[in-house]
């Protein structure tokens, strides 16, 4: 996996030096879009062959779900407090 | 919202090919999707190398605003973290891979499938997209009774873009420059940590 980042590096040393060639830059967002739809298509498809993943559709849901509530849950907790540590005094 | 239905859209429509339309084996046994995969990390790092505007925002970063991402990683891995004792089947590494996504599902999940891990694919994909919509539907209330950043942080990654304008509603322009680092950071870092948590 760690190819990945090191693909990842080279490609913001490439953005870098060439963010002022707007007509290369340009083509990133929908080569991105497309990737990513293609990516989820075959994700698509891996689930739909993978019997255990049909089986326990109801069991991962539900999994996601309890998974969202801790992640927004603990995300807004500890942001609570750094809200009312470091940011409200300042409000005018 | 329109991008998360036609990205939906896909996911559904090859879940739909794979039960129903039989696939030649090469096609399951090549593995056209790592090439895909490093195509797009590729060109994912030159969107980030070439914006301009995200290199200004983090430069220009006081101390007190690096705190904002900081609080939703360390309050997603902390929700997620105890979540995971609850549910059987789900390790703490697990929970703390699928937080790591901070929204940001499509990216989070097909990395998390390519590495082997289909099924905790499936579930980082739904428990980011639930993130996504919980903070569109909850933004206004969140920010009412937990504080203007706390829109912020439920949107994670996404607070830069999709949720962006909701949570410029909801805690107005000021906090949405906030909004946008935070956002920008963990989108940034998104690859990163989920790469390093299925290499450990």
């Amino acid at each position: 996996m760690f190819k990945i980042i090191i693909i990842m590096a080279a490609g913001i040393s490439a953005g870098y030096f060439l963010r002022n060639q707007k007509k290369i830059i340009r083509f990133t967002d929908p080569i991105i879009t497309i990737s990513i739809y293609m990516l989820l298509f075959f994700l698509g498809i891996s689930i739909g062959t993978n019997e255990t993943i049909l089986e326990n559709t109801g069991t991962i849901g539900l999994q996601s779900l309890c998974l969202s509530i801790g992640a927004v849950g603990g995300s807004v907790a500890f942001s609570y407090l750094t809200y009312i540590l470091y940011f409200r005094n300042n409000e005018k | 919202m329109k991008n998360s239905l036609i990205i939906t859209a896909f996911f559904v429509a090859g879940v739909a090919t794979g039960i129903f339309v039989l696939l030649p084996e090469f096609i399951i046994e090549t593995d056209l999707s790592s090439y895909a995969l490093y195509i797009l990390m590729f060109f994912v790092g030159i969107s980030i190398g070439a914006d301009k505007g995200a290199w200004k925002i983090i430069k220009r970063a006081k101390f007190k605003i690096v705190l904002v991402p900081l609080s939703v990683i360390a309050g997603t891995f902390l929700g997620v973290g105890l979540i995971s004792f609850f549910l059987p089947g789900i390790s703490l590494k697990d929970a703390i891979t699928v937080g790591a996504g901070f929204g940001y599902y499509s990216l989070s999940s097909i990395l998390i499938t390519q590495s082997g891990a289909q099924i905790l694919g499936v579930t980082a994909l739904l428990t980011n997209i639930i993130r996504e919509i919980t903070t569109l539907l909850f933004a206004p209330f969140l920010a009412r009774y937990f504080g203007k950043l706390a829109p912020i942080a439920s949107g994670g990654a996404t607070s830069m873009d999709s949720t962006l304008p909701i949570i410029t509603i909801a805690v107005g322009r000021e906090y949405a420059i906030i909004s946008v680092f935070s956002g920008t950071v963990l989108t940034i870092l998104v690859p990163f940590i989920v790469t390093f948590l299925l290499g450990m």
